[in-house]
């Protein structure tokens, strides 16, 4: 157990020794702020692709036609076969005249012009099921689900997913790009932070061995680099996390005309929900940043 | 509290730096190492500290057999030592205090215990006044005297000293031997290395000259170049 009189030396330390080396203290901290920067962005990104996805798939489905000659046994049995079918979140039955009248009112239409058109009796609409996926990615599935029990009662399936699938692959793109982009970010401020250690560790090489002649044991030593790293890492993750949270709600904010299309569809995640999300992620990446790259930048200097 | 039996010690490179040395010192004794330069003093302090293993032999520190001790137990055996050098090695971006108090936090001392013990030692060798300095402001004799405070605020049963007073002129040489003959009249044994011919000469303590590795003489109280 540390003690906490030794946990204030060593914090002492560790913040003597990032005032001592400013200049690599700084651009220790603006690297891992820029890396975590990038991570929060491609994170914001996926989250936001899919929080669109969950709003399309409330209002996207696809629409089952059902055959002319389908009984009401054979419709009956189809929908107690879809509700039922996995990743179906709602079903509806919608009769030819109902799909009708809905296409009129969406017309502006009132019930003179349905029946000045002389429609009445001779509906061009088939009878149809509205599904709802509950997720997206499951879309696919459930068509082809359906296509094998429904047989000669489903005469067509009108899909309506092909901005769901977009969605999807470009999201399945996002989440492989920030792994890479990520791992190679993450590796460069590792790599950085460790030379600031190192320059420190260098600097204090002798002083390191007269500790270790006076009876300090190696963690004695390594704590102070070691919450120096943290502390690198707290900072930068401080500074991505604040120019991230402007930024963001910033970009919310803005009037894009392309905003208003895609709004149409899908809002982005509000800030209110999108900023603590981050913050969680971006703090305790810079602490492990900061750590294992300080562990790895003292390893060698302790044997005296 | 020393004790050497049989120990040799070869450099990797081939260079010898002690020849089967045997030798006892007991508790509370005030011991001096001499011996010309490459005569192997250093290579035997640095053993006492277990900073070199012996290649042969074996070297017992207050019944611990160096040999059996882990590398994790380095440490906590070193805190049972004080350890003075000729270079001085203070930590040069601490004061005074804060060099001494840094043996104590070390240990995990309270911060109560830390107040107490430091200004006592730094009166004790008279640095009361350099407290708040840091090492580059004082002369070599006072960074000795921080340094000598540094060995004795944990209160080790055995203090070693390779050439404490090599850096300095001859009266502060004085004053520094002065102090280490201090910190022996309150129990804690002492070994010094040295050069210092005329202190040796004056002290009359017990001498041990090394001669290429070997022990040449051992007189109980004399002078540099007594014979036995
Ligand atoms: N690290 C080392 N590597 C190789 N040889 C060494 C090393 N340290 C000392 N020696 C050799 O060991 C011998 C004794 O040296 P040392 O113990 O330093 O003598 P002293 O302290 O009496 O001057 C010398 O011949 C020296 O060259
Ligand atoms: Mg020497």
């Amino acid at each position: 157990m540390m003690k906490f009189r030794s946990f204030r030396y060593y914090l002492k330390e560790a913040i003597t020794n990032l005032f001592r080396n400013g200049v690599m203290s700084t651009v220790s901290v603006l690297t891992v702020a820029s890396c975590i920067f990038m991570f929060v962005l491609m994170f914001s990104l996926a989250v936001n692709i899919d929080f669109m996805l969950h709003q399309l798939s409330n209002t996207l489905g696809f629409v089952v036609v059902i055959s002319d000659d389908a009984t009401t046994a054979e419709k009956e049995a189809l929908y107690a076969q879809i509700i039922d079918a996995p990743h179906v979140s709602d079903l509806r039955y919608i009769p030819a005249d109902e799909g009708l009248r809905n296409f009129m009112e969406s017309l502006g239409a009132d019930d003179g012009l349905f029946e000045g058109l002389g429609l009445h009796g001779s509906n061009p609409l088939p009878h149809i099921f509205e599904v709802r996926v509950g997720d997206p990615r499951y879309m696919e599935m459930v068509v082809r689900n359906i296509v094998a029990i429904g047989g000669e009662t489903v005469d067509e399936i009108n899909e309506q997913s092909e901005l769901v699938n977009g969605l999807i692959t470009f999201n399945r793109g996002v989440r492989i790009a920030s792994v890479a982009v990520v791992a190679v970010f993450v590796s460069i401020s590792v790599i950085i932070i460790i030379n600031t250690i190192k320059l420190t560790v260098n600097n204090r090489k002798t002083e390191i061995g007269i500790m270790k002649y006076v009876g300090a044991t190696d963690w004695f030593v390594r704590w102070p680099f070691i919450i120096e790293g943290i502390l690198i890492g707290i900072i930068g993750a401080l500074a991505a996390d604040i120019i991230f949270s402007y930024s963001y709600t910033a970009f919310i904010n803005s009037d894009f005309r392309f905003f208003e299309i895609l709004g149409e569809f899908a809002a982005f995640r509000p800030s209110s929900e999108m900023l603590p999300l981050v913050s969680i992620v971006a703090l305790p990446t810079g602490v492990a940043i900061g750590a294992v790259a300080s562990l790895l930048s003292v390893r060698k200097y302790l044997k005296v | 509290m020393i004790e050497l039996l049989g120990v040799t010690k070869i450099y990797e490179n081939g260079a010898k730096g002690v020849l089967d040395l045997s030798l006892k010192i007991e508790k509370g004794e005030f011991a001096f190492v001499v011996g010309a330069s490459g005569s192997g003093k250093s290579t035997l302090i640095r053993m006492l500290l277990k900073e070199l293993d012996p290649s042969e032999g074996q070297i017992f520190i207050n019944g611990q057999n160096l040999g059996e001790l882990t590398m994790k137990q380095i440490p906590y055996f070193r805190r049972s030592l004080g350890v003075v050098f000729q270079d001085f090695r203070l930590l040069k971006n601490k004061t005074v205090y804060e060099n001494v108090a840094f043996a104590m936090q070390i240990v995990e001392a309270s911060s109560r215990e830390i107040r107490r013990n430091v200004p006592a030692v730094l009166s004790m060798v008279g640095l009361q006044k350099k407290a708040k300095a840091f090492p580059n402001q004082l002369s070599g004799g006072e960074q000795q005297r921080t340094a000598l405070a540094r060995a004795i605020v944990n209160k080790p049963a055995l203090l070693i000293a390779d050439e404490p007073t090599g850096n300095l002129d001859p009266a502060t040489a004085w004053e520094i031997m002065g102090i280490l003959e201090d910190i022996n009249a309150r129990g804690t044994t002492v070994v010094v290395v040295t050069h210092a011919k005329d202190i040796v000469d004056q002290m009359q303590k017990r001498v041990l000259t090394l001669n290429n590795g070997v022990l040449l003489k051992d007189i109980d109280q004399g002078g540099y170049n007594d014979e036995v």
